[in-house]
C-alpha cells in the first residue's frame, strides 16, 4: 500500500453542496451575521441593567458592612466604659476600706 | 505558488476589485471559484456536512467584511485557507466535531477504482483520530498540495513544527493501518 497515494485520493477536494454560493449570498443580502457576533439593542439593555443592578447591590452590601462595623464599635466602647465604671467603684470601696482601717 | 508571500504574485484581480466595491455578483464568482477548496478543508477536518457547510459559509461572510484588505488573488487563497483552518481548530476546541463511523466514512472516498475501497474507508476514518493540528497539516499537504513551509505560513507555525506534525501523523496512520514503510 502506498500511503501517499491513498492520502491524495482520500483527501482530494470534494464539491461544495449544490446551491452553496446562493445560500451565502442570501445570508449576505439578509445582513445575517453569525449569532455569536451580534449584540442586539435588547441584549445591550439587559447587559446595562445587569451592570447597574450589580453596582447597586454591591453599594448596598458595602454600606451594610460599614454600618455593622460602626454599631459593633459603639457597643464595644459602651462595654469598656461600663467596665471602667465598675472597676472605678470597686477601687473607691477598697480605698475607703483601707482608710477606715 | 507561495502562500507565505502573496504580495509577490498576481495583480489586483478585476473580480476581486468589484467584489470589494460591494458587487454581489462578483463576490458570487469568487465564492464559486473557491467554495470547493474551503468546503473540502472543513469537510476533511470535520466529516460532518452540515458543520462543514456552516463553517464554509461563515468563512465567506467573514471574507466579504474583509475584502478591502485582500490585495491579490494569491493573498485571497492564502487568507481563505488560514481562516478556514482557524475555524476548524476553534470548532475542534469546542468539541462539537465527532468521530465518524466506518459507514459514514464511505461518503468521503471518491471513485476507488484503482485501490482497495475498504482500505481507503479505513484511512478516512483513521484520519479523524489524529490530533487537530496533525490532521490539518496532512489535509493541507495532501488536499491542497502545499509544501511544509507553505503549511507553516497558513497555519502560523514554525517549519519544524509542521514537519513534526506531518511525521507523527503519517507514522500514526502507518501504525494503525499496519503499513511498514
Amino acid at each position: 500500500m502506498n500511503l501517499d497515494h491513498e492520502l491524495h485520493r482520500v483527501l482530494e477536494r470534494t464539491s461544495a453542496p449544490e446551491g452553496f454560493a446562493d445560500r451565502v449570498l442570501a445570508r449576505l443580502e439578509q445582513g445575517q451575521q453569525p449569532k455569536r457576533h451580534r449584540f442586539t439593542a435588547s441584549t445591550l439593555r439587559r447587559i446595562a441593567a445587569a451592570v447597574i443592578l450589580t453596582a447597586a447591590l454591591g453599594g448596598l452590601t458595602a454600606h451594610q458592612i460599614v454600618e455593622h462595623r460602626r454599631t459593633e464599635g459603639e457597643r464595644a466602647r459602651r462595654e469598656l466604659m461600663t467596665a471602667l465604671h465598675i472597676a472605678s467603684a470597686k477601687m473607691r470601696v477598697a480605698q475607703r476600706a483601707v482608710a477606715h482601717d | 505558488m507561495s502562500a507565505a508571500a502573496p504580495l509577490l504574485f498576481g495583480t489586483l484581480d478585476a473580480t476581486l476589485q468589484r467584489a470589494a466595491a460591494g458587487d454581489h455578483e462578483s463576490f458570487g464568482s469568487l465564492i464559486r471559484e473557491h467554495q470547493d477548496m474551503v468546503f473540502s478543508i472543513a469537510w476533511n477536518f470535520l466529516h460532518d456536512r452540515d458543520r462543514a457547510e456552516e463553517i464554509a459559509q461563515e468563512v465567506f461572510l467573514q471574507l466579504y467584511r474583509t475584502l478591502g484588505e485582500i490585495e491579490t488573488p494569491a493573498h485571497l487563497i492564502f487568507w481563505l485557507r488560514r481562516v478556514t483552518a482557524n475555524r476548524c481548530i476553534d470548532e475542534s476546541r469546542r468539541g462539537r466535531w465527532r468521530i465518524v463511523t466506518l459507514d459514514e466514512a464511505s461518503d468521503v472516498v471518491h471513485d476507488a477504482d484503482e485501490t482497495d475501497p475498504f482500505l481507503a474507508r479505513k484511512l478516512a476514518q483513521m484520519l479523524q483520530r489524529l490530533p487537530a493540528q496533525q490532521r490539518l497539516a496532512i489535509t493541507m499537504r495532501y488536499q491542497e498540495g502545499l509544501e511544509p513551509s507553505e503549511i507553516g505560513a497558513v497555519l502560523d507555525m514554525p517549519l519544524n513544527t509542521v514537519k513534526s506534525h506531518l511525521r507523527r501523523g503519517l507514522a500514526a496512520l502507518r501504525e494503525w493501518l499496519g503499513v511498514t514503510s
